[in-house]
């Protein structure tokens, strides 16, 4: 389990990550949101201990990583492509990743096999694609089969393929019981594979909960084709129904389906479909976010 | 990507810890791997012996010549040496500030979380690096020195002792350049602070010491004396050993293991504030 405990960042006297305290608990894969500079990367740093917290702590399995004796087998790690070694060859970093776990070095050509980088091993990693990059580093945080995974923007730069092989791969280790803390800006892939998310915005925790919890936020909401849209629409905004088309139909907003078809049924709309829709992982982060600008604006 | 997560973890795994001796072990294999310093060290060793076989086949021209005026056996190898440090300073520096710049640093800490093991490692890499180009160079230059120059005479226990200070002047040179390296992360500002400090300093001082006031440059060359190369070049001298005895060649390895200190703690500095 990560404990992230209540951490302070400033850089220069501003305060970027504030007072930041969740869990990404054991058997779950944790999704990690929010806009670019909200202090995602920051934290999972302090989680790494590369960089260090002006206050509060977080723990890996009950204790800060740097106490971990293997550390590689508690926690594994991947939070930039830029941050490999571009004059080494992936195979030499695995290798050097090994020996420092004390791990045999025959493990770095089975993790080479793993992600897909044969062929590519021999070579310096300043010739990896994204894609090749990011496969190392999920090579090298996989090393030790760590009980916790911290991973940021994993998807970046991957092709579909490796997209599902990676979706398999968290909730595989999740589901063996470890802890997988994943940051992303991929909505779509995050709710396919996250059980919880924790949304940091302007350096705070501004939501957090399970993915279905999460996604409530989002508003009621049902889709509706008819033979004559435009005479929909206006039944529906004559009773006062937030309605905006949609695809080849309309979207009518905080409205039971029953209640919207009896709209159009009563205004003698002819109806093609109608059905609720349940709001995506992105649509709830869009509306988390909106409500945190406004909470932040009034404060 | 072909496989899943599976079931590769053992109580052995779980009961293995990372040592000091394993992280060592990656860090030198990294050192002289391709992407790593090899190149450099080669290099640095190879202009040592060329100018220590140069050396000694002027050592070897002149006491035909003048055999009353035979130099130590060990002239070559000191002046080897002497050359050595300063490529192998470059060399680890650049290689150092190279790490620190690049992302490998934050790489090797997310696998190596304590900062003073990933340290140690590192440095103690360095030191088995420079220590092997040192006696390599060494004896090959005082092997042809044997060969070359049959006037030249000194005790086999002078030799070693030149040779075993020699290796440490190396081994506190490199120290000095690696921690200036890591403490400047840039290539650049790195060759400039190793260039400036072993050749730029003492040699300026000394040429600046010929044009002022005596008690001016008895400090000028006093400041000069004090930096790593002249502290080198006084340790590593059969003749002050033989001459002056071992005190004058151990207090500059003295002076020497100071600025290492220094260079090492302004490392652990640097890397701290990041």
């Amino acid at each position: 389990m990560i404990d992230v405990q209540d951490v302070v960042k400033s850089y220069g006297g501003r305060r970027v990550v504030d007072r930041v305290s969740f869990r990404a608990e054991d058997g779950l894969v944790t999704g990690f949101v929010g806009p670019n500079g909200a202090g995602k990367s920051t934290v999972l740093r302090m989680a790494a201990q590369i960089t260090r917290a002006d206050e509060g702590r977080v723990l890996v399995d009950g204790e800060p990583f740097g106490q971990a004796p293997l550390p590689a087998r508690r926690l594994g790690i991947f939070l930039s492509a830029e941050t490999l070694p571009d004059r080494m060859t992936g195979i030499g970093f695995l290798r050097y990743a090994a020996r420092s776990q004390g791990v045999p070095v025959a493990r770095a050509a089975e993790l080479i096999g793993l992600v897909g980088l044969e062929g590519a091993e021999s070579k310096r990693i300043a010739s990896y694609s994204l894609g090749m990059r990011q496969r190392l580093g999920i090579a090298v945080a996989m090393l030790c089969e760590p009980s916790n995974l911290v991973l940021d923007e994993p998807i970046n730069g991957l092709d579909p393929d490796a997209i599902r092989w990676l979706r398999g791969f968290v909730t595989g280790v999740a589901r063996a019981g470890n802890a997988v803390l994943l940051s992303s800006h991929h909505m779509a892939e995050l709710g396919l594979v996250a059980d919880r998310v924790v949304m940091l915005d302007r350096g705070r925790v501004v939501r957090t909960g399970s993915l279905d919890e999460f996604v409530t936020v989002g508003q009621r909401r049902c889709y509706i084709e008819a033979l004559d849209l435009d005479a929909a629409v206006a039944a529906l905004r004559a009773e006062g129904v937030r309605a905006e088309p949609s695809r080849q139909g309309v979207l009518a907003f905080d409205i039971e389906p029953e209640r919207a078809g009896a709209i159009v049924y009563r205004a003698g709309g002819t109806l093609r479909h109608l059905s609720s829709e349940t709001p995506s992982l992105e649509d709830s982060y869009f509306a988390s976010l909106g409500a945190a600008e406004a909470t932040g604006e009034q404060r | 990507m072909s496989a899943a997560p599976g079931g590769r973890r053992t109580a052995r795994d779980d009961r293995r810890r990372q040592t000091l001796g394993a992280v060592a072990r990656a860090e030198l294999a990294r050192l002289i791997a391709r992407g790593g310093l090899l190149g450099g060290l080669v290099t640095a060793v190879a202009v040592a012996l060329l100018l220590g076989w140069a050396m000694t086949g002027l050592l070897a021209l002149g006491e035909a010549e003048t055999p009353e005026f035979a130099a130590p056996t060990t002239a070559g190898a000191e002046a080897a040496l002497s050359v050595l440090a300063v490529v192998l300073a470059v060399v680890l520096a650049v290689g150092a500030a190279r790490d620190t710049g690049t992302g490998l640093l934050e790489s090797s800490l997310a696998l190596v979380p304590r900062r003073g093991r990933l340290l140690t490692a590192r440095w103690l890499g360095v030191v088995l690096v420079a220590a092997v180009a040192a006696i390599v160079v060494f004896v090959v230059v005082q092997l042809l020195g044997v060969v070359l120059r049959p006037l030249a005479s000194t005790d086999i226990g002078t030799v070693l002792a030149v040779g075993v200070i020699g290796v440490a002047g190396i081994v506190l040179i490199a120290l000095i350049a690696a921690g200036a390296g890591t403490a400047s992360g840039r290539p650049v500002v790195a060759i400039l602070v190793v260039g400036v400090l072993l050749l730029v300093v003492p040699v300026a001082f000394s040429i600046v010491a010929v044009s002022v006031p005596s008690w001016l440059a008895d400090v000028l060359t006093t400041l000069a004396d004090a930096t790593p190369m002249p502290l080198f070049t006084a340790a590593v001298n059969a003749t002050n050993l033989t001459v002056s005895g071992p005190g004058a060649c151990l207090l500059p390895l003295l002076g020497l293991a100071a600025w290492s200190a220094v260079a090492l703690l302004l490392a652990v500095l640097a890397l701290r504030r990041r």
